[in-house]
């Protein structure tokens, strides 16, 4: 069966889409070395991912190159050493969002779909063409959003855009930087509160935690390191597990009611259907 | 006596950041959905029709002079439908 494809998006910029795609990609492809996973970066012009992910001095080809025919796909797969069944196609750091149309993302994805059994795409910030390029491949969304207003909105106006597609791509909740401090002293909106407008279901929550910037430093996504049994990178596995279908509890990192979140889990099957 | 019962009750509480933030997002969320969903012409027209259409059911009205509007106030959104009846129509 052809693989899934998972876009990580947000509207709003610098909410996490990127650091939340490279850790459940490496927690995805960590807890099963059977699943093939390929991540693509569609920031064309300010890729990220090769930096999160500890790949950027292995990159030869990019995405624009393959669409372009310079190349063929594999050339371009940037393979992980630590994961062998995890690979990255980089986006081009010297061109623009144009250098692309959706039919040509829908082709290439096409061609990763035969290859791989789950495809994560890293989408660019904003409602323009390389969110169009990024939504006409994508079979699903997980929507990133902290829990701030400005980010919250922006999410809304992307999950109306989803909706509207012809394909009705449905959205999954994925809160980041949570402070669960914040949210017990009423200065933050909590979980729930977004859940409440943004009317979605959730798919995990990922606490604020400094240890994120350590991990990009190294180029080794927090997820990837399995002894850690507490803060972003358990929460990146357990969303990893709910994806795969594993009823994961939410870590109590925000102090409420899990109520809401039992309710959804109820509905939330697996979401990738292995060959 | 009043400086009394304000001390009893302390001063007024501040109402927490987080529910002004849930609150304020509401309502600019309900208003950036009706500009992209172009509510405000179309749709909203489209709402009194088909709203008049059930009650000219039940009442005999005066279709000219009713009125339809979204009405705010810093808590809530209201749809408001101001319809004058002329007569009740004989149950059926
Ligand atoms: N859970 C977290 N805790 C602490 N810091 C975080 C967390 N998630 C992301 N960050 C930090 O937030 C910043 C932005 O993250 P990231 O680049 O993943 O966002 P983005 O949505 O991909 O941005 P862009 O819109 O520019 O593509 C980074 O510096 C990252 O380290
Ligand atoms: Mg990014």
């Amino acid at each position: 069966m052809a693989a899934k494809t998972l876009l990580f998006t947000s509207g709003k910029g610098g909410v996490g889409k990127t650091t939340c795609t490279a850790n459940i990609g490496v927690a995805l492809a960590a807890q099963d070395s059977n699943m093939n996973v390929c991540m693509i970066d569609m920031d064309i012009g300010l890729r990220n991912l090769d930096i999160q992910l500890g790949l950027e001095n292995r990159i030869v080809y990019n995405l624009v190159d393959v669409i372009e025919g310079s190349c063929k796909v594999r050339q371009a797969l940037v393979k992980d050493k630590r994961l062998p069944n995890l690979a990255l196609l980089p986006a081009a750091q010297t061109r623009d969002k144009t250098s692309v149309s959706p039919e040509q993302m829908v082709n290439l994805v096409n061609e990763l779909r035969e290859m791989f059994d789950l495809i994560l795409i890293d989408c660019p910030a904003g409602i323009e063409q390389g969110f169009h390029n990024s939504a006409a491949a994508a079979d699903e969304a997980i929507v990133v959003t902290t829990a701030e207003m400005s980010a919250v909105r922006d999410a809304d106006r992307v999950i109306g855009l989803l909706e509207a597609n012809p394909r009705k791509i449905n959205s999954w909740l994925l809160v980041n930087r949570l402070r669960a401090s914040m949210v017990k002293t009423h200065d933050m909106m909590s979980v729930d509160d977004v859940i409440e407008i943004l009317g979605i279901k959730l798919l995990g929550v990922i606490p604020e935690d400094e240890k994120i910037i350590v991990s990009t430093n190294k180029g080794e996504p927090l997820s990837l390191n399995a002894t850690k049994v507490i803060g972003a990178g358990q929460a990146f596995r357990n969303v990893a597990m709910r994806l795969t279908g594993v009823e994961v509890p939410l870590m109590d990192i925000y102090g409420e009611s899990q109520n809401i979140f039992i309710k959804q889990f109820n509905k939330l099957k697996s979401l990738i259907k292995f060959k | 006596m009043i400086g009394l019962l304000g001390w009893l009750t302390g001063p007024p509480k501040d109402v927490s950041s987080r529910e002004e933030a849930k609150k304020r997002l509401q309502l600019t969320i309900f208003h950036d959905r009706m500009e992209v969903m172009e509510l405000p012409a179309e749709r909203l027209n489209d709402l009194r029709n088909e709203l008049m259409e059930v009650i000219a059911k039940y009442f005999e009205i005066d279709i000219n002079r009713t009125e339809c509007t979204l009405e705010q106030d810093d808590r809530e959104v209201a749809f408001v439908a101001n319809i004058p009846v002329k007569r009740v129509r004989a149950g059926g």
